[in-house]
């Protein structure tokens, strides 16, 4: 099992609409680790993982400056990775490094939007499920590397159980936008993940 | 350790080549300082603002990328004939956009391209097309507008108004509005039925309400406008109940304006705020990429508040194929909100985005860009998407609830307003 935060950015082009800018934020990552280990010092590591992955957009145009949106997009992730240990037999370094596919389950978002007269402009907060449509690119995949480092000890579940902390690098190499035939407009998120885990060795 | 941390800033290094790069794409505020330097150039430019600033790609059916496989090389075509020294007619361009613009769901829209390089044969030196009203023109129920439709009114006033109903009073007037820099004409008519009821009723040529309220009691040209149009108000207001049978709203050949007139139009005759409709505006480069739909509310008016609703006051608003903007927007509004209201005439032009000017164009980096009086291109398009009574009625105009074609009447400007004074009669 793991558990931990997380901070996401998105690498896009704002193709000429200048003052949408965006910015990271953190959200939540949990699911199950498993570990098989070939040797002493090489295993291979898979996740199941329900990875929240939240950006922002702000405006920065002096009038509409009040304007946000806070995306907070789920995916279900399926990180494999290759992980080289050392260190000694409780205490133990290791260093990650693989690909993931995942699936985008949920989309919403919140913030404040503006409506206006000829004369006026007035701000509105909301909060939404977003629907998907056509030009969302909803299975991604992308490159997986990091390092971690756990502790064994003599088990209460299992033989050997195992705390763990694992630093991820979550770097999307699909696009969730689909894009068009004569215009490309990739959208890819990049996101560190910090996570705290227990593992039982049988 | 150290072997791994290398070997991990390797396939980081190889990785990040592998992500696609986004195509160039001009600052579309700017997009008029742009000198091109080929047909296909311009026609690229503004195919591409046109992607990520439309905001009606939801429910326009146009495949844009087919566009640009069909047309590019067209473009190409034109760029080849004037590079090997031929003249490319004016005509040549146009119908080249006309073939990939002219068909877009947005009835705002007009696309005015300045030839590059004119050609001695050129009788003007740009050309505008406007999809809305090729559409427009196909349905079975048009007919030409009738721009001198304030002189029909007079003519039904002067010869043609029957038994049926008498003129109580009658004021017209055409007056200058500094704020929109041209005129405004306002019919007020105060009907009398044979029992003696009076029916309230205004024919305005646009939706310019708010300026020319904004002048009243001054001594400005609008100034008397604006007394006409209190004339109007006042009587819904102070007309006691047993003598007021209904109101009309005449927006035939009404060619929009501004938003902020639903606060007479429907805030006279609220309680409390009150949802209209909804809107939403390009957030993001994606065609499918919106802000959320947005609550767009009208305050209760005091100036001239009537519940209307509570009295069961009929409120008649008049359309046609050339009620425009606003001047449907209106209609469909207050049919959405007010339940007295009833709708009569004909399923109007369906341009229904709201707009802001050039200078606004930051706001969501769609609507109109461009400027044709000095640069090469001046696109007119929606900056707002509406939504009114749940649907987008954008391409398709608002249905009203009694269609009478002045088709079917030979062109009589006269039988829509008697549908609209029989409707008050039997309400």
């Amino acid at each position: 099992m793991k558990m931990g935060p997380n901070w996401t950015s998105i690498s896009q082009s704002n193709l000429g609409r200048i003052d949408e800018t965006y910015s990271p934020q953190n959200a939540v990552d949990a699911g199950l680790q498993f570990r098989y280990a070939f040797t002493d010092w090489l295993a291979i590591r898979a996740d199941l993982s329900l990875m929240t992955r939240f950006y922002r957009m702000d405006r920065n145009l002096h009038y509409l400056d009040p304007v946000y949106t806070k995306y907070k997009n789920t995916f279900i992730t399926l990180p494999i990775m290759a992980d080289f240990s050392f260190g000694g037999k409780k205490l133990r370094g290791h260093a990650y490094c693989g690909g993931y596919g995942a699936y985008w389950l949920f989309a919403e978002r919140e913030g404040k939007t503006y409506w206006m007269t000829d004369y006026y402009v007035y701000f509105d907060d909301f909060k939404e499920q977003r629907e998907f449509n056509s030009e969302d690119q909803r299975i991604i995949a992308g490159a997986v590397g990091g390092l971690g480092l756990s502790y064994s000890f003599l088990g209460i579940v299992g033989k050997r159980d195992v705390i763990s902390i694992d630093v991820l690098y979550y770097y999307d190499l699909v696009s969730h936008h689909k894009g068009y035939a004569h215009l490309s407009d990739p959208r890819y998120l990049n996101t560190l993940s910090i996570t705290l885990g227990l593992a039982f060795s049988f | 350790m150290k072997r791994n941390i290398i070997l991990l800033a390797l396939v980081a290094l190889i990785f990040s080549g592998c992500r696609k790069e986004a195509d160039y794409h001009p600052y579309i505020g700017e997009t008029d300082q742009l000198a091109y330097d080929s047909y296909s150039t311009q026609f690229e430019f503004l195919w591409k603002c046109i992607s990520t600033g439309y905001v009606f790609w939801d429910v326009d059916e146009t495949d844009w990328d087919a566009v640009y496989t069909e047309y590019m090389p067209k473009f190409n075509a034109l760029d080849a004939q004037h590079e090997a020294g031929q003249n490319v007619p004016l005509e040549a361009l146009a119908t080249l956009y006309e073939g990939a613009m002219g068909r877009m769901r947005d009835h705002h829209m007009n696309i005015a391209v300045r030839n590059l390089f004119p050609s001695p044969n050129d009788n003007v030196p740009y050309f505008s097309i406007r999809p809305g009203m090729i559409e427009v023109e196909q349905r079975d129920y048009y007919m030409e507008s009738l721009g001198d439709a304030q002189d029909h009114l007079i003519a039904f006033l002067d010869n043609d108004i029957d038994s049926q109903y008498e003129l109580a009073a009658h004021e017209s007037i055409t007056a200058f509005v500094q704020e929109i820099g041209g005129e405004v004409t306002y019919h007020y008519c105060l009907f009398t039925l044979p029992d003696g009821r009076k029916i309230p009723y205004l024919w305005q040529s646009m939706a310019a309400l708010t300026p020319v309220m904004h002048t009243l009691g001054g001594s400005v040209p609008a100034s008397a406008a604006a007394a006409v149009i209190d004339h109007w108000l006042t009587a819904i207001k102070e007309t006691p109940r047993e003598q007021l049978a209904g109101i009309i709203l005449d927006n035939r050949c009404n060619t929009g304006g501004y938003q902020d007139d639903l606060d007479y139009l429907i805030g006279s005759f609220l309680n409390e705020k009150t949802e209209i409709m909804k809107t939403r505006y390009k957030e993001g480069p994606g065609r499918l990429e919106h802000s959320v739909w947005t609550p767009y509310y009208i305050e209760p008016q005091s100036q001239y508040h009537r519940d209307i609703t509570a009295e069961n006051i009929p409120y008649v608003i008049l359309c046609d194929i050339f009620s425009i903007s606003m001047g449907e927007i209106e209609p469909a509004t207050i049919k959405a909100v007010l339940p007295t209201s009833h709708v009569i005439g004909e399923r109007t032009f369906g341009a229904t985005g709201p707009l802001q000017p050039t200078t606004s164009i930051d706001l969501n980096y769609g609507g109109p860009f461009g400027g044709i009086s000095t640069m090469h291109h001046y696109i007119y398009t929606s900056t707002f998407e509406a939504q009114i009574g749940g649907k987008v009625l954008e391409g398709t105009g608002h249905i009203p609830d009694l269609e009478v074609l002045r088709k079917d009447h030979n062109g009589d400007f006269k039988a829509q307003i008697d549908a609209a004074i029989n409707y008050i009669q039997s309400h």
